[in-house]
């Protein structure tokens, strides 16, 4: 195909019609190998390449937008309790009992106002992260934590390398082979979006008492 | 948990291969009553004719529908209960904002791709919920909003996690109830919070009603420069604006409305037609040729876009143009006599207008023919063109029959006086209209003061003859069927119960809910009967 004689326009109403294809094959193919009647490693591996696929995607998309406009959370009161189960039911369903998987809901309120897409994204890039670097065991939690709402992943692996823990939060991290330091320069920029009364969201990343990685989202 | 074997589920996708998958996941989840639609008109065929209790929606339905309209129509139109679940799928995160900014929400939503398992998590809270609020549907089932109140607040303690869901139905119930004051509060704490969308609406719904117009503008002003994309916001606001007074604004906030999101009929129809009353022909006439042209969903079509349409027209002097529009009507609504009715009096017009009174007096037959068919159901712009129609063929008895019912049925809608007394300019017979109008109205108000006046000085009983007499006279007139009804409802309250009177007045506000139910009078006599009925035992 000649492209050349393509204006702007035709050329962004190709790529959205592509893009919107794209996405409605990759839903269908996430639901038909979640769909397979099968607990093979095999097929194991194929639902978390096929999820990693969609990460990926879903932050390409989100670089396009950030390149029009900036980023502007959708509000909506959601329940943090239920959208942590939400998380913590999709990691059990990838480990498949290979590790511990818990959550924490103490204090957690009956409603949060936040982007849920946004912050799926974000939670679901450091499921992703920690179910492949934990060795036994998962926990999520959720709560107030000085005035804003705290989303957290920790795992017991071994933890976030320097080089991560010293990087500045507005410049991307440094991206490693597999992609992680993308994510996570997505997840700040998605929790400084969320904005209440002069108050922004924050991304904390620590290694815990025991080591293991801790990703934490700060919603105002 | 809920048991998902029992639940009947519609899945509207237009790819095939997508409503299989989705099919397959719920069939894995044990849903295995399932039916798919690839169209909405498919969809709302299988609706009304099967009972679902949830449906599963693609965003993106392609020939110009999505699944947003078709859920707006769904529930709007009360085709589906409340109880039903309504999930959307789609593949746009622009869905969001739709979500945000629109009048009805889905009770939940799924971006593409998502997971099984999602959606799983997400099938069993949206039932939960679904559960939690059927005490609240049940009432609103019986048409007792006060006890849809009660429900809410029952909820409101004992299951917190849905707070705001409640809040914003409680919300919706006090404006209902005509308890404004309660709402603007309500409101005003959930605005305190954050700077929600629907909340700033309700707060302006509250103030217009309670007569703070100024303020309800501000609020409206204020909801569109937080959120420029929230319609329904510009709808009020236009609506607002013309009650101020101020045509002119009405149309440009319309106009604003229209170039964020062109899809909504309802919006250009409203947009064509304060146009038309402010003199702007050519603007009325590209919104009402946009509406036929553009709607194509023959479920969300009415005969009206096609009248408006050719009235503009055959004012701009095309003639061929208008009968042809009017003349598609027919194609599209087969043989329907409502259509038959505003089509055929549109005609008569044309042809008058156009030079052709015998053509005129042939369209004029049919749509007296058609009128017999449909009686009760005349629209108040079909009624006024077709009396017009037959002052101009003359049929003056027929013509002012039809004035006199219109005027002396309403007669406190100064709009529409002003509307017939047009017309009756149009016709040269601006002198009948102090008879026609003002006369006919005059009986009423006398009637009903009469009334009124009998029943302060204790005759009660004669009261209610007078009104229940002048009511059967004129069955459409609300104010008759409101005093007399609240004539007898006092009665029974004050005298012992009267079965016959109760049981008449609660026909009357029957007759009349779907038209006037909305009207604060009427909720007030409405509770009225349902308190006096709870005191002497018996469920209203």
């Amino acid at each position: 195909m000649n492209t050349s004689g393509m204006d702007g326009l035709a050329f962004k109403t190709v790529l959205a019609a592509n893009l919107h294809e794209t996405k409605n094959i990759l839903a269908q193919l996430m639901l038909r190998l979640d769909n397979m009647d099968s607990h093979t490693a095999a097929v194991r591996d194929a639902r978390l390449l096929c999820q990693q696929v969609s990460d990926r995607m879903v932050q390409m998309l989100l670089l396009f937008e950030l390149q029009a406009e900036r980023l502007v959370p959708r509000y909506e009161a959601h329940n943090p309790a239920d959208f942590l189960a939400e998380l913590r039911e999709n990691a059990r369903s990838w480990v498949d009992g290979r590790l511990r998987i818990d959550s924490e809901e103490d204090g957690a309120p009956d409603y949060w106002y936040f982007d849920r897409s946004l912050v799926e994204m974000a939670m679901m890039n450091a499921l992703h992260n920690a179910v492949r670097h934990a060795s036994a065991r998962l926990v999520l939690r959720t709560g107030v934590r000085h005035g804003r709402l705290l989303f957290e992943v920790e795992d017991d692996g071994a933890g976030y390398p320097a080089s991560v823990l010293s990087a500045q939060q507005d410049e991307p991290l440094p991206v490693s082979q597999d992609g992680t330091g993308l994510g996570l320069y997505f997840s700040a920029l998605i929790a400084r979006a969320h904005v209440n009364k002069e108050q922004h969201g924050e991304l904390l990343l620590h290694n815990g008492k025991a080591g293991g990685a801790v990703f934490s989202l700060l919603l105002p | 948990m809920t048991d998902f074997s029992k639940k009947r589920v519609l899945i509207i996708d237009d790819s095939q291969a997508m409503a299989s998958s989705l099919r397959m996941t719920l069939t894995n989840f044990g849903m295995t009553r399932s039916e798919m639609a690839n169209t909405a008109g498919e969809a709302l065929f299988r609706i009304r004719n099967r009972e679902f209790d949830m449906i599963v929606c693609d965003y993106n339905l392609g020939e110009g529908t999505d699944g947003q309209q078709l859920l707006e129509t769904l529930r709007r139109q009360e085709v589906i209960l409340p109880s039903v679940v309504f999930l959307m799928v789609t593949a746009e995160r622009q869905y969001e904002k739709v979500v945000l900014c629109a009048e009805m929400a889905p009770d939940d939503y799924l971006l593409k791709p998502f997971t099984a398992e999602t959606m799983r998590v997400r099938l069993e809270r949206v039932f939960e919920k679904k559960e939690a609020f059927a005490p609240i549907y049940h009432q609103l089932a019986q048409n007792d909003i006060g006890a849809a109140l009660a429900a809410c607040d029952t909820l409101l303690v004992d299951r917190t996690r849905y707070v705001i869901d409640v809040m914003r139905m409680k919300g919706e119930l006090l404006l209902e109830l005509g308890r404004e004051e309660e709402a603007q509060q309500l409101y005003e704490q959930i605005l305190a919070t954050r700077a929600v969308p629907w909340a700033r609406l309700g707060l302006a719904r509250a103030m217009r009603a309670t007569g703070e117009i100024g303020a309800a503008n501000e609020q409206l002003q204020l909801a569109i420069e937080e959120m420029p994309e929230f319609l329904p916001a510009y709808d009020l606001l236009a609506k607002v604006e013309e009650e101020q007074g101020d045509m002119e604004k009405a149309q440009q906030t319309l106009d604003k409305a229209i170039k964020v999101s062109p899809g909504s009929v309802a919006r250009q129809t409203a947009f064509g037609e304060v146009a038309y009353r402010n003199g702007d022909l050519a603007t009325a006439a590209q919104a009402f040729g946009r509406v036929v042209e553009s709607n194509r969903n023959a479920f969300m079509r009415s005969p009206q876009e096609f009248v408006n349409l050719g009235r503009i027209q055959m004012e701009q002097q095309q003639f061929d143009k208008a009968l042809q529009t009017l003349n598609g009507a027919r194609s599209v609504f087969g043989d329907d006599p409502q259509m038959e009715l505003a089509v055929s009096t549109m005609e008569s017009l044309t042809h008058q207008v156009a030079g052709n009174p015998d053509k005129a007096r042939d369209a004029l037959v049919r749509a007296l023919a058609a009128r017999d068919q449909v009686r009760l159901n005349l629209g108040d712009a079909t009624a006024l063109d077709l009396a017009k129609a037959c002052f101009l063929n003359g049929k003056e008895d027929e013509a002012r029959a039809l004035v006199k019912e219109m005027t002396s049925n309403f007669y406190d809608d100064t709009r529409l006086q002003q509307s017939v007394r047009q017309m009756l300019e149009s016709v040269g017979r601006g002198h009948e209209s102090k008879s026609l109008v003002e006369d006919s109205a005059m009986e009423v108000v006398k009637l009903n003061n009469e009334g009124v006046l009998l029943a302060r000085q204790g005759n009660l009983q004669g009261a209610i003859d007078l009104l229940l007499e002048a009511s059967h006279r004129m069955p459409q007139n609300i104010q008759l069927a409101l005093n007399a009804a609240q004539a007898m409802i006092v009665e029974s309250d004050r005298y012992g119960w009267n079965a016959e009177h109760m049981k008449a007045a609660q026909q009357l506000l029957a007759m009349h809910e779907t038209r006037y139910g909305k009207l604060d009078k009427f909720k007030k006599i409405k509770v009225m009967m349902k308190d006096v009925g709870a005191k002497f035992g018996v469920d209203l």
